[in-house]
């Protein structure tokens, strides 16, 4: 026996026989007949055709596994829900995003898509915690990602105890389970604050996240902690949840009201952040530096090199070739037995790109090669390649950079 | 002025041997930028490692008995330290420990308990002004932030300090310094009240790397070779180079970095 579908040729002509008028037999030979009884063979094209409706805007949509042929009809795109609403929440659970630059980041979609896997796993709400003066733009971003409730935090942000103060007010009057925090610079920050300030249980810099345990290194990276019951306040590390992907949530508005400053007695902040600043490029180290420019076999004069660094407003690095043959120091060696690079931008000039060097610019977005060579290594990397002679291209470069610098356009 | 600068007992990470904290290297370097009287304090027992610490620049290391294991302890006991010794203002620490449950909290314990302000991440001190008495009047201090960028923090009386994990001075070692140092054990009186317990310790186990999402770096990866240019002119390709580091915000105009602080 093979397991092969035969035709059933008695069948379909059967199928086919249709009485006239005056009791003379046709057979409709066109069209296939809808249902063949017995058939045991298939039609995938016919079926293909049956479970094809048209759909909302004109696409045509396959309808799989309608119990009947011919059954598949279209279903309105209107009746589909266009977001979740979650009204009646059994917990809530608090994130608290960064919000650099008064968007809402990557890491900060994670912190939140975390928070959306706690409060599913309790029929629960997410509520986050952002500054008052967020833009309008950014409430869409914030159900995309998962949002139900917002709560507005003060908007003055030069007081690191006050914003604390301000995130555990929050989590004490909405009765939230848990408090999901970043382990950023700023959010590790706030969240030992408030930790300690409320007597929460913490656990800081989790690197695994599931409802069943958190799991966050101790003893120097040795071992790590595991717990199965969720503590109060937490934060991530970065790329470690997945940032929530499902249907949009709804902002409900909320009752609750904010912390009155009036009624309680205001400790004056004693601490004052100030408006951050750039670091000098010529003396940051180069495992800092936010855009480096690095020579490699390529350059050979390095004082237009230095001078071009000068220009650009970046960090000096280089590849080992150059740091062996005593052109740069050692301390600007980029690659494994050199510095690990966590810069914006990097701009290889007459660098091939040996594996060692590579890995030192693992985490480097962007980067930019000149090199002579097409199938250099770097060449692929890079998200702009140029095939030319660095040593022609530098002072060429240096004069628009002189130019630009001293009469900047746009 | 006396600052104190909190010391632990390290692990290394590679090794697993006692080891000094670099964080807390960086602590006694900003501790020696603010005064010459400095004062090191340890819970915990007396060990060899303390030699270590009191060479890159501490006379006097207090060491305060630990009965209980927990680090929610040792914010207590720094604190009723501190109040024992009330010309002590400031307090400097690393960024957290290794070795230990690696938390973070004892800055922000200590400062709790005593009402003092913290600042965590800090780099440099800029300057200090002294009020009369010895008592620190406002501090402004450097804190590190990703990619180079410094945020001054201005702060009034007495606070903690937490050194930044990488950026920071560390000082000079002088073995003979550490050899002279006076290590005594202290008992600090009453210990006030603890804190809440720190909720489940949980289970302790050997580390083991746990995934990341990769989205970020395959994202990079995918964006190469997007734009090659074969064998332009010199000056084309300045041209090329220049309005691709314009799109990024960087390049001659100044305002390198500002914009790529994430």
């Amino acid at each position: 026996m093979t397991g092969r579908i035969r035709r059933a040729p008695f069948a379909e002509r059967a199928a086919r026989r249709q009485t006239g008028r005056g009791g003379r037999v046709r057979f409709v030979m066109g069209t296939t007949p809808a249902v063949v009884l017995d058939s045991r063979r298939r039609d995938p094209r016919a079926e293909r055709a049956r479970q094809t409706v048209p759909g909302a805007a004109g696409r045509r949509r396959i309808i799989w596994g309608s119990a009947r042929p011919g059954q598949a009809t279209v279903v309105s795109g209107v009746s589909a829900p266009r977001t979740i609403r979650v009204e009646d929440p059994a917990m809530l659970v608090l994130a608290v995003p960064d919000f650099e630059e008064m968007r809402l980041s990557r890491f900060d979609r994670q912190i939140l898509g975390a928070a959306r896997l706690v409060a599913d796993g309790g029929k629960g709400a997410v509520g986050v915690l952002c500054p008052a003066d967020l833009p309008e733009d950014q409430r869409v971003a914030l159900s995309q990602a998962g949002a139900d409730r917002l709560f507005f935090l003060p908007a003055g942000r030069s007081d690191p105890a006050q914003q604390a103060r301000a995130v555990l007010h929050w989590f004490r009057a909405s009765g939230a389970a848990h408090i999901l925090l970043p382990e950023s610079p700023d959010g590790a920050d706030r969240a030992r604050r408030v930790a300690v300030a409320g007597g929460c249980g913490f656990m800081g810099g989790i690197q695994a996240f599931s409802l069943r345990a958190v799991i966050a290194p101790c003893h120097a990276m040795r071992r790590e902690r595991v717990v199965q019951a969720l503590p109060q306040v937490m934060t991530l590390e970065e790329d470690r949840v997945a940032a929530y992907a499902g249907l949009p949530h709804e902002i409900v508005q909320t009752d609750w009201q904010p912390e009155d400053v009036a009624e309680k007695p205001v400790i004056n902040g004693r601490v004052r952040l100030g408006e951050a600043i750039a670091g000098d490029p010529a003396s940051l180290p180069l495992a800092e530096a936010p855009f480096v420019v690095a020579a490699g076999n390529g350059v050979s004069d390095f004082t237009t090199f230095a001078e071009l660094v000068r220009a650009l407003g970046a960090t000096p690095g280089a590849s080992r070739v150059v740091c062996d043959a005593g052109y740069m120091p050692r301390q600007a060696q980029v690659g494994a037995s050199g510095t690990v690079l966590d810069a914006a931008c990097y701009l290889a000039m007459g660098i091939s790109g040996a594996p060692q060097h590579l890995q030192g610019i693992g985490r480097v977005e962007n980067i930019i090669a000149v090199n002579t060579d097409l199938h250099a290594a770097m060449v692929a990397r890079a998200s702009l390649a140029i095939i030319a002679d660095a040593q022609e291209v530098m002072p060429a470069l240096l004069r628009l950079a002189q130019q630009e610098g001293e009469n900047p356009c746009v | 002025m006396r600052v104190a600068v909190a010391l632990s007992c390290g692990v290394d990470s590679l090794s697993g041997r006692a080891a000094p904290v670099l964080s807390e290297i960086h602590a006694i370097g900003l501790a020696r930028q603010l005064s010459a009287d400095l004062v090191g304090v340890h819970v915990g027992a007396q060990t060899s490692l303390l030699r270590d610490y009191a060479a890159y620049g501490l006379n006097r290391i207090d060491v305060l008995p630990q009965d209980e294991v927990g680090t929610g302890d040792v914010g207590t006991i720094l604190a009723a330290w501190l109040r024992a010794n009330a010309d002590i203002s400031i307090l400097i620490t690393g960024h957290k420990a290794s070795g230990a449950l690696d938390s973070g909290l004892v800055p922000f314990e200590v400062a709790h308990a005593l009402g003092w302000a913290v600042v965590s991440d800090v780099a440099a001190v800029v300057a200090v002004s002294q009020q009369d008495g010895g008592s620190p009047g406002t501090m402004q201090v450097l804190q590190a932030r990703p990619r180079g960028v410094r945020r001054p923090v201005f702060i009034d009386g007495p606070c903690v300090l937490a050194a930044h994990e990488r950026t920071g001075t560390v000082p000079t070692y002088i073995h003979a310094v550490g050899r002279a140092a006076q290590i005594e054990g202290v008992h600090p009186g009453v210990v006030a009240e603890g804190l809440e317990p720190e909720g489940p310790v949980g289970e302790i186990r050997p580390w083991r790397a746990r995934p990341r999402l990769m989205n970020g770096v395959a994202d990079t990866a995918r964006q190469g070779s997007a734009n090659v240019l074969v064998a332009p002119s010199p000056d084309e390709a300045a041209r090329a180079i220049i309005d691709h580091l314009r799109q990024l915000g960087l390049g001659p105009s100044g305002s390198a970095s500002r914009n790529v602080t994430q």
